[in-house]
């Protein structure tokens, strides 16, 4: 298959991922909704469970705002409303990480007020990357485990994880490839294509993404002689991107995203699993190694440290932070991330909050295109 | 040789015609329906009532909410955001100009520039049109005052009166309160205008305060509004010699200029 029309139907299932879901379904896939990047989706999938991320909807709300504040994130409150309303029931399940205080409050909400078969939770310790935490990380991944097997009914064996954990890891090598490749040649794989390709993922087997993803590094790297882009470049930082309006638009407006620190983006395929050690104690550690999520303290890596690794290593010229309004802990770190960006490496940043993942369009487009004529002048 | 910037916004629409010495004429407007159309229209009334000949006008560049839509249709040869265009306008009319304010109709601003104008950084309304000349539309109307009467009337209040409500839907709901209580229209009007300026004064806050600052857009022409923000910052806004509404259109006509090959 062609490059472009394989990035075309990854770019349709990141618009509207949930018709995929259900068809899944319908071909006998058994579905578990996961919300956090730090799920240890192998077990799942060891299970013979297939995990699919739900990022959220632009929608109306009808039924959330029952149960949830309006101050919480509009990724928790679209989620619940289309649990709510039924409109998730391809699903037998979900997985909630207790990330953050929503999602936490979530997790209970979601079980109580839903008819899911399944409710899995994943308590992280507060500080990652500490000695006193990793034993607990790992005795969280056994629990959860366990919780998987009792809802199957059948026990998952090491060598089964094992073999997960190997298809996962691969998935992150050539999603690794997907971004190299993409920043030493831009006009072969824009950034709108290579973030279609990489969440498109999340709503398939991941064998068969494995496929997709190296179909589509052949495709590129035959592409020929690289050429470099001429677009302003830029990195987005944040959680998750539900629409791909902000990638669209920065291309209409002359910019490009090469490079992210999105948890749907690089934070999601960052670090791998060791596969010679035993598999719960692996998947425990690779949470506890990589790079924090702000509503956990302490890593190996300073966030801001990675933020400047990346906006150097990919010449960035601006930072874009795309960010779900009142998502506090992205938002307390957003004044001294922007300082020490603008100190430090003279780079400018635009902060950008979306309420139930949408934006008044002709405003966005202002305030990037202003954005960008800061860095490359008029 | 003209250059010409136009500035179609969410309420009204401006056009600027400089040559290498200045502003040679400026014509605004209430927008049409269309973006397109409030460009024709004033355009030809600038021809039309100020004699320009538009063929000697050799770079357009449009601004504001209309301006990819003007281009297409051939009205001008370039669009630049209106942000970099304010800033722009701003520091040619005060050359030491840091920090501009300009409040629209329905966004507010507050944009920082360098030395020669260009763009540094910025901050623009995102939640509602709290804080915008939306806002003060609303609350006039509701006091049966025109926008010029909501500025002027405060100066004889007697007190401010607090409006605590973020949203200016809600800030209708107490004004009108206030007036079944009997309070006097200039006491609320003083109480409107502070909250427009303590919503503009947060937002200025965000992107920092550094002198000088000027303030632009139509509500910049609302004194009130001006004399409370002044005492908030702590901070002395300059006014222009020109409409404060032309500054957009101004900056784009000033980008024609540099764009054109006129310096």
């Amino acid at each position: 298959m062609e490059v472009k029309t394989i990035v075309d139907e990854c770019l349709e299932l990141w618009r509207d991922p949930y018709p995929q879901m259900a068809r899944l379904r319908e071909e006998g896939e058994r579905l578990v909704g996961v919300l956090c990047s730090y799920t240890p989706e192998e077990v799942l999938h060891a299970a013979g469970l297939t995990p699919v991320r739900l990022m959220g909807a632009m929608r109306s709300l009808t039924h959330a705002d029952a149960h949830l504040q309006v101050y919480c994130c509009s990724l928790a409150r679209t989620d619940l409303d289309m649990a709510l309303a039924g409109e998730l029931d391809f699903l037998e399940g979900a997985v909630f990480v207790q990330t953050c205080d929503t999602m936490m409050r979530l997790s209970d909400i979601w079980r109580r007020n839903t008819a899911f078969q399944y409710h899995g939770d994943l308590v992280l310790p507060i500080r990652m990357g500490e000695e006193v935490s990793l034993p607990f990380l790992v005795e969280e991944v056994r629990r959860f485990r366990r919780g998987v097997e009792e809802f199957t009914g059948q026990e998952i064996w090491d060598d089964a994880l094992v073999e997960s954990i190997h298809v996962y890891n691969r998935n992150r090598r050539l999603a690794d490839r997907l971004y190299r490749a993409r920043a030493s040649n831009p006009t072969a794989l824009d950034g709108l294509s290579a973030m279609s390709c990489l969440v498109a993922g999340f709503w398939m087997r991941r064998e068969k993404h494995n496929e997709l993803l190296h179909e589509i590094l052949e495709g590129i790297e035959d592409s020929g002689e690289a050429t470099g882009g001429e677009k302003v470049p830029l990195l987005v930082s944040g959680s998750v991107c539900t629409m791909p309006d902000l990638y669209e638009l920065l291309l209409e407006l002359g910019a490009d995203v090469i490079d992210d620190d999105l948890c749907c983006g690089h934070r999601y395929f960052d670090a791998y699993v060791d596969e010679s050690a035993p598999p719960d104690e692996a998947l425990a550690k690779r949470m506890w190694e990589r790079v924090n999520c702000p509503a956990k303290h302490q890593c190996i890596e300073d966030r801001f440290e990675r933020l400047v690794r990346q906006v150097r290593d990919s010449g960035a010229k601006g930072v874009v932070f795309y960010l779900q309004s009142f998502c506090e802990p992205h938002l307390f770190d957003i004044p001294y991330l922007r300082q020490r960006l603008q100190d430090e490496l003279e780079v400018p940043s635009l902060v950008l909050e979306s309420e139930l993942q949408s934006f008044s369009r002709g405003q966005l487009r202002t305030r990037l295109q202003a954005f960008i004529e800061t860095i490359s002048g008029v | 040789m003209y250059y010409a910037g136009i500035d179609v916004g969410s309420l009204t629409a401006q056009a600027v015609v400089i040559n290498a010495k200045g502003i040679v004429a400026y014509k605004s407007i209430g927008v049409k329906p269309h973006p397109v159309q409030s460009a024709k229209t004033v355009v030809d009334m600038l021809i039309q009532e100020q004699g320009i000949n538009w063929n000697e006008v050799k770079f357009c560049v449009s601004t504001g909410y209309g301006r990819e839509q003007v281009q297409a249709e051939g009205l001008s040869q370039d669009n630049v955001s209106e942000i970099s265009c304010h800033g722009m306008g701003a520091s040619w009319l005060v050359p030491d100009v840091r920090t501009v304010i300009d409040i629209g109709g329905q966004d507010a601003k507050v944009i920082r520039v360098g030395k020669g104008g260009e763009l540094v950084d910025f901050v623009m309304n995102d939640k509602c049109a709290a804080g915008t000349g939306r806002f003060l539309e609303v609350q006039a109307r509701t006091l049966g005052l025109s926008l010029d009467e909501l500025g002027t009337v405060s100066f004889s209040a007697e007190r401010t009166l607090e409006l605590s409500s973020r949203c200016s839907i809600f800030c209708e709901t107490e004004v009108l309160h206030y007036l079944q209580r009997g309070h006097t229209k200039a006491d609320i009007a003083a109480g409107v205008n502070r909250a427009m300026a303590e919503r503009v004064a947060a937002l200025v806050r965000r992107v920092g305060l550094e002198k000088e600052v000027t303030m632009s857009g139509g509500v910049a022409k609302n004194a009130a509004v001006r004399a409370e923000l002044e005492r908030m910052l702590n901070v002395r806004l300059i006014k222009y010699d020109t409409d404060s509404q032309i500054v957009g259109a101004l900056g784009a006509a000033l980008m024609a200029r540099k764009m054109g090959g006129g310096s």
